[in-house]
């Protein structure tokens, strides 16, 4: 009988923070174009220099805490984890071990399969190393631009299943991180780092198997397919009757392949110990209470509240919420609408998802540059559900709207597209073209119903193109089933 | 009794090197060393917490405000091997 | 000796100049470069600064510590001047910055005549450590000055100076204070900033002066002293307390098991002290200091694993000597770079962290810690201060105590005590023994009671 296994895999993702300075000196964390230009005696690791605490990384490591659920540790404390290495200044990083302020946390993921809940078993402060360039020189080169850079690293706990899974985790988490506007979240640009922890085991066995660590995971498709490939391996390693080996693996984008990492066979004693430079960091109560109501409301929540409150399809939501600036302009174009209610909601989602969303994509602009103001597009989705214009006419309306600071009512006006919406006068138009058209109405009394759309048309034609066609449609089907005339 | 494979393998962690013959030397002066420290298992310390710090202080917190650099020239003003920009170091072989 | 707070009359009624002063101590310090208490000299620049301070006398605008003559250890950072901490390792190397103590003495009109030699990164305590030569005790030349901050005890007691700073992690400032008959006080931990006090243990380091009298001693105190916002562990000067009177005031003092380890003369000293102040109508209580044999591990277990980490920033890499290798740099800069003392603290330090061995050394010596400092506090509820030997003996011979490591470690039991509960101590000099060679004695007081400590220290 063939053996099922199952996949468990753990994340843990470093997520570097866009504070203003770094985590224990008053360096700029920039992007700086030069090397070692965000550098002092602190975070160069001199003699006799001393770490200050950045106030922010605590309270965004305790938002990013509250933000999944996680406890708050009252009082947590730094420690020195030991290691040497070119980029890492003083020999050590200051970490958080035992003690991580946030831990026993959980995120809920939108699975193909129905939501799913991945613990989060902690969430600790740290600082980022230098950077060590080796293909430039003969020698390695270092960089300490970095060095010092504050870190928050959020280990799930190894409860996700499939790659897929990972995918969506590793997406919710970019999201919060987006929405508390703590982290710029790019995986590319290494905002956004995350390594992963895979074993299997036969479906049924309650014990691990051995994991391996795969790093080097720096697009949200290398995630995915990384885990896939490494689950593959590991089951067919078994399977062949040979042992998985606890190492560390890089994903190597372009063979597609996992393979181990060339390291010194020296096991890793960190020998962490109570960082002295650091005081404790006490987080009480109220400090707490302020956090949590300084939270933005995050993605989940909006995406549902989206679905409750303006009647918007699941897609809709998603597409809406995944960026909180859209979200929020979203929410104040439907503010400016007259017509309220679900059918206009739908409307201003749809020039969103579409006309407005071509314009970000091509011209890389966010959506407060894309050329219009959230009041603008209400104001066009009132002209076409009061009947003012057609649908048709919007289009044009809006391409004249970019740009300018005018309302679709003064755009209508001056582009002459006010739509025909006069009854007795389509009326009239409707009745002058069934009896000019007689040979067509008794086809359509016969049975060719396709014909209505043949009458609408004449009637639009005769009206110089300006019918409100809805209109039209409905006074012509109503003529057309009155008696013989 | 501490051997002198033991103070190779501490010596390795702690990125230093010793002679065989300096080894012999070391390795006996740190048993010495050792058995003089251990007088601290005498100690009864059950149900004592660790002391880390002498004064409980707590939530000493720097504003994020960023302040000057110094310049990439004084950062690497002291640096055995260096370029306009860059520390320089070997690259680690194997 | 030369007093900066008797000078300051002379200077302030300007019947000496400050660069007159600063004259007679560079030609003093090379009169005695045999006692090699100084690394580096700052000829050129202190002499502008001395001028800079007659001017400022001149003016009317002088300072608390206008043309204070001050020498710094080796192991703080004096932007301009280069730091070795008597290591190969830091050869040629040259601080970016100033540290915060040696900064606010300087704005305080203190002028830096230069670096003093000390032991190899203040781990020594006996000054023979230093990659850059013995110092020697100016009482008498064949013997150690202590350590680890030889230099500065000698520069004060051979008149090289009017004060100078040192770091006192285990003894290293009150210990060769004792040796070399000069005031040595280490404060309570945080009230003076480490902030630029290279690191060695960074629980139990302290920033203090030496100076030829109490008063000198306080005066340089008093500016340096306060919280620092680049020192996280920087605590604000404790509150002027009102100075109870000797009369009245409970002095602890211990019991003679304590000190039958000391030189007969240390004792003899030690019981003409407690007479002294007990005819001055002070309360003398004897008292037990507890878990004293566990003093000097729980010390040499913290200190060393702190270390062990404080010092791997020492690799080559971005400042200091590099020891070239086709193998490995680093290695090869730590095992050519670092002296023997310095590599065995290093190495005993990475054990005591090491996995395996973490729990029952480095833990348990914190645990231990911590009994020390609740047995103080206890104390403390008895007495007011207490009054005890700096050091078992008086200054040894050079070379005397090289063969076994353990037993210059034995020489700290007085002084590790109050850098383990982190509590002020300062020894004061109370004269020779028959062989001429100074003693001195050590107050205690309970954290923040600086103040109380340099005036009982003044009596005694």
């Amino acid at each position: 009988m063939q053996t099922t296994y199952e996949a468990i895999i753990g994340l843990e993702v470093h997520a570097q923070l866009k504070t203003s300075s770094k985590a224990f000196c008053a360096c700029s964390t920039t992007y700086g174009a030069m090397p070692n230009v965000n550098v002092c005696p602190v975070c160069l690791g001199h003699p006799g220099t001393l770490p200050v605490l950045n106030r922010n990384l605590v309270e965004w490591i305790v938002k990013m805490g509250l933000a999944t659920n996680c406890h708050i540790r009252e009082r947590s404390s730094f420690s020195r984890k030991n290691y040497f290495y070119s980029d890492l200044p003083k020999g050590y990083q200051i970490s958080q071990f035992a003690d991580p302020i946030c831990y026993g946390g959980s995120v809920e993921i939108e699975t193909e399969e129905g939501p799913k809940h991945i613990g989060i078993t902690r969430i600790h402060m740290e600082e980022d190393s230098g950077k060590s360039i080796h293909d430039l020189d003969i020698d390695t080169l270092v960089d300490l631009n970095r060095a010092g850079v504050p870190l928050i690293e959020i280990v799930s706990e190894p409860d996700i299943r499939t790659a897929r899974e990972a995918y969506l985790y590793l997406q919710h988490i970019r999201q919060i991180l987006v929405y508390l506007d703590i982290c710029d979240g790019n995986l590319e640009e290494g905002s956004l780092r995350c390594d992963a922890n895979i074993s299997i085991r036969p479906v049924g066995q309650t014990t691990f198997g051995t994991k391996t660590e795969v790093k080097n995971l720096n697009s949200f498709r290398n995630v995915e397919k990384a885990i896939q490939f490494e689950i593959a391996r590991q089951i067919a390693l078994v399977e062949g009757g040979a042992a998985v080996q606890q190492v560390t693996m890089l994903w190597d984008a372009s063979r597609q392949e996992t393979r181990v990492m060339r390291s010194k066979e020296q096991a890793h004693d960190y020998r962490y110990f109570a960082e002295p430079d650091l005081v404790h960091v006490v987080v009480d109560e109220s400090w707490k209470q302020r956090l949590h109501s300084a939270l933005p409301e995050l993605g989940l929540a909006k995406r549902r509240r989206f679905v409750s409150q303006f009647g918007l399809p699941a897609y809709d939501a998603a597409v809406l919420t995944d960026d909180a600036e859209v979200a929020a302009w979203y929410e104040a174009s439907c503010a400016h609408l007259n017509a309220q209610g679900p059918e206009a909601y739908k409307a201003v989602s749809n020039w969103i998802m579409t006309d407005v969303m071509r314009i970000m994509g091509q011209n890389k602009v966010s959506i407060s540059n894309a050329g219009l103001s959230p009041e603008q597009l209400a104001s066009l989705v009132d002209v076409v559900q009061d009947g003012t214009i057609s649908s048709k006419s919007a289009k044009d309306v809006f391409a004249a709207m970019l740009g300018t600071t005018k309302t679709a009512s003064e755009l209508v006006q001056e582009l002459g597209l006010r739509q025909e919406s006069d009854e007795g006068l389509l009326r009239q138009l409707v009745e002058d073209v069934l009896r000019d058209n007689p040979d067509n109405l008794e086809k359509y009394r016969g049975g060719k119903s396709n014909l209505l759309g043949f009458f609408v048309g004449q009637v639009i034609k005769r009206s110089g193109g300006s019918a409100n066609p809805a209109l039209v449609t409905s006074i012509m089907k109503e003529a057309l089933e009155q008696p013989t005339m | 009794m501490i051997d002198k494979h033991e103070v190779a393998s501490i010596a390795s962690l702690a990125r230093l090197q010793f002679s065989d013959e300096d080894l012999t030397t070391f390795t006996h002066q740190f048993g010495r060393i050792v058995d003089y420290i251990g007088a601290i298992t005498q100690l009864d310390v059950a149900g004592v917490e660790p002391m880390t710090h002498v004064h409980d202080v707590v939530n000493v917190l720097r504003d994020d405000v960023a302040g000057t650099s110094i310049s990439t020239a004084e950062a690497l003003s002291n640096a055995p091997k260096k370029n306009d920009a860059f520390f320089k170091v070997p690259k680690v072989l194997g | 000796m030369i007093s900066f707070t008797e000078d300051r009359q002379r200077f302030l009624d300007g019947s000496l100049s400050v660069s007159q002063r600063v004259e007679q101590c560079l030609a003093a310090i090379a009169n005695q470069a045999q006692l090699n208490a100084f690394l580096h000299v700052d000829a050129d620049g202190v002499r502008a600064a001395a001028a800079a301070s007659d001017e400022r006398y001149r003016a009317g605008l002088a300072r608390p510590l206008e043309g204070c003559i001050l020498a710094v250890k080796d192991n703080m950072s004096v932007k301009g001047m280069p730091m070795t901490c008597a290591s190969r390792i830091l050869e040629g190397f040259m601080p970016l910055y100033t540290a915060t103590a040696v900064e606010r003495l300087i704005d305080a009109g203190a002028v830096v005549i230069g670096k003093t030699n000390m032991d190899e990164f203040a781990m020594g305590s006996s000054n023979e450590t230093s990659a850059y030569g013995v110092v020697r005790n100016p009482h008498d030349p064949s013997r150690v000055p202590g350590g680890s901050s030889g230099g500065s005890a000698v520069a004060v007691a051979a008149g090289l100076c009017h004060a100078s700073l040192g770091s006192d992690t285990g003894g290293s400032i009150r210990q060769p204070a004792a040796f070399c008959g000069v005031v040595g006080f280490k404060p309570t931990y945080g009230v003076v900033s480490r902030y630029g006090l290279t690191a060695f243990a960074s629980s139990l380091d302290h920033v203090g002066p030496f100076a030829p009298t109490m008063a000198d001693a306080q005066a340089v105190f008093d500016v340096m002293a306060g919280a620092d916002a680049m020192d996280s562990t920087s605590v604000p000067t404790p509150e002027a307390q009102p100075m109870p009177p000797i009369d009245g005031l409970k002095v602890g003092v211990l019991e003679e098991s304590y000190i039958t380890g000391c030189d007969q003369d240390i004792q003899d000293a030690y019981a003409a002290a407690i007479e002294k102040l007990r005819q001055m109508g002070a309360t003398i209580v004897p008292v037990q200091l507890q878990h004293e044999q566990a003093w000097v591990p729980t010390y040499f277990i913290l200190a060393t694993a702190e270390a062990s980490s404080n010092l791997a920033r020492f690799d080559g890499v971005r400042y200091g000597k590099r020891f070239e290798s086709d193998v490995d740099i680093v290695t090869e800069t730590r095992s050519r770079g670092f002296g023997t003392e310095v590599q065995r603290r290093i190495m005993l330090g990475t054990y005591v962290l090491s996995s395996g061995y973490h729990d029952a050394y480095y833990t348990r010596a914190q645990k231990a810690r911590r009994l020390i400092a609740d047995m103080y506090n206890n104390v403390f509820t008895q007495v007011d201060v207490i009054l005890l030997p700096t050091t078992p003996t008086s200054a040894f011979e050079i070379g005397a105590k090289q063969s076994d490591p353990v037993a210059m470690w034995l020489s700290d039991y007085y002084t590790v005590s109050a850098n383990i509960a982190g509590i002020p101590a300062v020894s004061v000099p109370v004269g020779t023994d028959t062989a001429g060679l100074p003693i001195g004695l050590q107050v205690q007081g309970p954290v923040f009671a600086d103040a109380m400590v340099l005036a009982v220290a003044a009596q005694v």
